[in-house]
């Protein structure tokens, strides 16, 4: 670990403190999961950290290997737990890429649908541990609240609570009637309401922005340098969402939204307020979009009639390989298939937006308070299923 | 810019062991030299037409006849993005416990590149020269191969615990015959992977820690403390 | 004098937060319906499309194992013997310790015959109970039986027996194995309705 200059123990003083080396985590609740971060400490003062993976390693990426190409979409919905939708959408749009076809026109606009109410769940979630790792215990069970109609309404269509298995390479595993869109509009209008009751009781707490503001600042060039993408990228002020950028589905590029970004509103830019309020807004958004893609959203099939032989029949894309990028709630998830004619992938990569979020935690974590650290930690909302997959 | 004017723009910029874009695939991808793949790296990221400024991802390929690592870079500024390869070739005989192919690092230019690294080494055994902080990422730092690799072998234990031997997977070629070949030329008792790669450097293990010219490997946890 | 100003204004402004986001939670002490789910006495609404344990409709399959070839975790082993066109059961168990409840063993059966249930309890102080038996009879059923030997006897050329002359030594007691079994798997089907 190389320790910051300036805090290096002067031991020719009179007078000084040994260092002391602290185990945060593996099983710690500000950890978000089983991480662990080296910390070396003088006094209250983190002078050197690093971050230790891999304790929730599951193999994603061997299994990969072995299983085919439908199979393995139960498996990405166990990486990143909180977002299934979101890395079955990413999987299924590899795959689709590998065989060269594209997803029937009414199958996006759902994809879309259930995306962007996973992500507002995926948001809640950070809203509300964040509000713990802070000390504010009642913001969480309010985002518990929400995220459960979500996780009903997601229910009703799917099946599962959690991991949906839903959106499936060539379409979405089921339709969806009048009744269930009545209802997400009704969730997205009561949403709106509650939000503003989240700023009340937290966004605009002082305490709250005393604990927040020009803490673990990370600046663009750093944002840029370690491969930071999602609310943590935008925070620092780039102006980069995928969904507007390069839109990878059809419907967002007739969706009009915004991309927030950090301004530094009660600090610097890209300081831990900043990574928390994109998080916020961009729940807002996701209930516009939600809105917009309802009035739009056309007849059709959910999925074609020839691609539902894969169920029985593996599905064999011809030698080559894809790598597919796609927004997650964290960040940019990406999927590299090699294919080499065969029933499964021969590499099957995961580039998980929380692991690179995270490696980055090691040079934002010096020089901060112990009890500042763990407001960066939570500010970088992480999730350790798809940091060690 | 588009892929191919990327490249022709690294030509004129004299950069040599660029080969030719390949638009098979379904992202184009570029093969590069593993000599001049730092100053290609370090053209795309300075260039202003290029602008590289994200190393979205590393990873490492194992194929029959070689390992290729491929590098998604891309563009904020631009939009647009590049693959770039490079191909170890497998020498004669090469296995998982005998070849591990290096690669400079690029760890330097990107810092995203440093972990992404970190962690093909570990499931992949690629060696990443002049890394500045190579030790495995995901597995514990004792733990012996690379099971990414398709010719690797589960351990029977680990740490004295034993795992399912029925979990050996089917193997590139040969499929299940070769799985029971493998089983039953396995002493009964022994644990698999015994002896380590030279590469353990656990010491009761009797592996040595490798020559200098295939990087540098720390594999140990307290040697930083 | 700034500094002291600063100290207190925090602390006002830190009170007056504070007690704005106390009022949100007033106000839910209040107005807001509890939302918590006694469980077990009370369950929530299941909807129908719900993934839960597994049932199979022993009549309908076929024995094509496209079920367990298309589980991801290789939870479904099947065991049958065929005679001609009839089966005789012995084996159709779910490992529920790996079965991820992800349904693809759904839609390629070419019967229909297996089902995914809104049951979802699966807790259990044994680990033996996670591999269900979906099977609600093993072996062959007696007119099975009955059909299978007259053909065979057909084969070699004698004549037929009479019904009566092989159900009967068969006896009473492979019928109320039967009757047994069936009252077994109402029991279950009643469980998991």
């Amino acid at each position: 670990m190389e320790a910051l200059e300036m805090y290096t123990v002067d031991r020719t003083s009179d007078v000084y403190t040994e260092e002391l080396r602290l185990n945060l985590g593996p099983q710690h609740p500000s950890t978000h999961g089983v991480l662990r971060v080296e910390l070396q400490m003088d006094g209250e003062i983190i002078t050197a950290a690093r971050s230790d993976i891999g304790y929730l390693h599951r193999c994603a990426e061997k299994i990969g290997e072995n299983v085919t190409y439908l199979q393995y979409t139960p498996y990405t919905d166990r990486m990143d737990y909180l977002a299934s939708m979101n890395n079955n959408l990413a999987w299924s749009l590899t795959v689709e890429k590998l065989l060269d076809i594209e997803a029937p026109e009414r199958s996006q606009w759902i994809r879309v649908l259930v995306v962007e109410l996973n992500r507002i769940a995926s948001h809640l979630i950070a809203f509300g541990t964040y509000g713990i790792d802070l000390g504010a215990n009642t913001p969480f069970f309010y985002a518990f609240r929400e995220r459960e109609s979500i996780m009903a309404l997601l229910e009703k269509i799917s099946g599962a609570r959690m991991l949906y298995n839903f959106i499936r390479p060539g379409g979405v595993a089921n339709d969806i009637d009048d009744a269930w869109m009545d209802e997400v509009l009704a969730f997205c209008d009561d949403f709106d309401k509650r939000w503003d009751e989240y700023n009340r009781i937290l966004t605009n707490n002082h305490i709250f922005i005393k604990r927040t503001a020009n803490i673990g600042i990370l600046t663009k060039e750093m944002a840029l340098a370690y491969g930071c993408t999602g609310p943590v990228l935008r925070a620092s002020g780039v102006k980069w969402d995928l969904r507007r950028d390069i839109p990878y589905l059809k419907p967002y590029d007739e969706i009009e939204f915004d991309v927030p970004v950090g301004m530094g509103t009660h600090g610097t830019l890209g300081d831990c307020w900043d990574r928390y309020w994109v998080r916020m807004r961009e729940m807002r958004e996701c209930t516009s979009i939600i809105r917009q893609a309802i009035a739009a959203i056309p007849d059709g099939v959910h999925m074609e009639k020839k691609m539902e032989r894969m169920y029985k029949t593996p599905l064999t894309p011809e030698p080559g390989e894809a790598y597919m990028r796609c927004e997650n709630p964290r960040g940019e998830l990406a999927f590299y298939a090699v294919s080499e004619g065969g029933k499964s992938p021969i590499r099957c990569r995961a580039r998980a937006p929380s692991f690179c979020n995270l490696s980055v935690l090691d040079k934002l974590l010096p020089g901060t308070m112990l009890a500042d650290g763990v407001a960066v930690i939570g500010s970088l909302d992480i999730v350790l299923g798809e940091v060690d997959r | 810019m588009n892929e191919s004017e990327i490249i022709s723009r690294m030509r004129e910029a004299g950069l040599g062991g660029v080969g030719e874009l390949d638009t098979s695939a379904a992202d184009p991808f570029v093969v590069i030299e593993a000599d001049s793949l730092r100053a290609a790296m370090l053209f795309l990221r300075d260039d202003e037409a290029c602008a590289m400024e994200m190393m979205h991802c590393v990873t490492a390929t194992e194929r029959k006849a070689s390992i290729e690592v491929v590098y998604h870079l891309c563009s904020y500024e631009h939009h647009h993005s590049l693959t770039v390869k490079v191909i170890c070739e497998r020498p004669e005989g090469g296995t998982h416990d005998n070849w591990r192919p290096a690669v400079p690092t690029v760890a330097d230019i990107y810092a995203a590149a440093n972990w992404h690294e970190r962690e093909q080494y570990d499931l992949l055994g690629v060696i990443f020269t002049d890394h500045p902080d190579f030790r495995r990422i995901l597995l514990p730092q004792e733990w012996i191969g690379h099971p990414l690799r398709k010719d690797y072998i589960y351990p029977s234990e680990h740490g004295g615990i034993p795992l399912e031997l029925d979990a050996i997977p089917l193997y590139m070629e040969g499929g299940e015959e070769a799985v029971a070949a493998k089983k039953a030329e396995r002493p009964a008792g022994e644990p698999l992977n015994q002896p380590p790669s030279k590469y353990s450097a656990r010491p009761d293990a009797g592996g040595k820690a490798p020559e200098s010219s295939e990087g540098k490997v720390n594999n140990s946890r307290d040697s930083a403390h | 004098m700034g500094a002291v100003r600063d100290y207190f204004g925090n602390i006002a402004s830190a009170l007056t937060t504070t007690a704005k986001g106390m009022s949100v939670t007033l106000h839910h002490f209040r107005n807001e319906p509890p939302i918590t789910v006694q469980y077990p006495f009370e369950r929530m609404n299941i909807p129908d499309r719900y993934r839960g344990l597994h049932i199979l409709e022993q009549d309908k399959c076929i024995d094509c194992h496209l079920c367990a070839k298309a589980c991801p975790v290789d939870c479904i082993e099947i065991e049958a013997i065929h005679h001609g066109r009839t089966l005789e059961w012995k084996k159709f168990t779910i490992d529920y310790k790996k079965c991820i409840f992800c349904e693809f063993c759904i839609p390629p059966c070419p019967v229909d015959c297996i089902h995914m249930t809104t049951e979802y309890e699966l807790a259990t102080d044994n680990v033996d109970d996670m591999t269900e038996d979906l099977l609600s009879w093993t072996g062959l059923r007696p007119e099975d039986q009955f059909a299978i030997e007259a053909s065979e006897a057909k084969k070699a050329g004698k004549a037929a027996p009479t019904k009566a002359a092989t159900a009967a030594p068969e006896g009473g007691g492979d019928d109320d194995d039967k009757a047994a079994k069936i009252a077994a798997i109402k029991a279950r089907m009643a469980k998991k309705s």
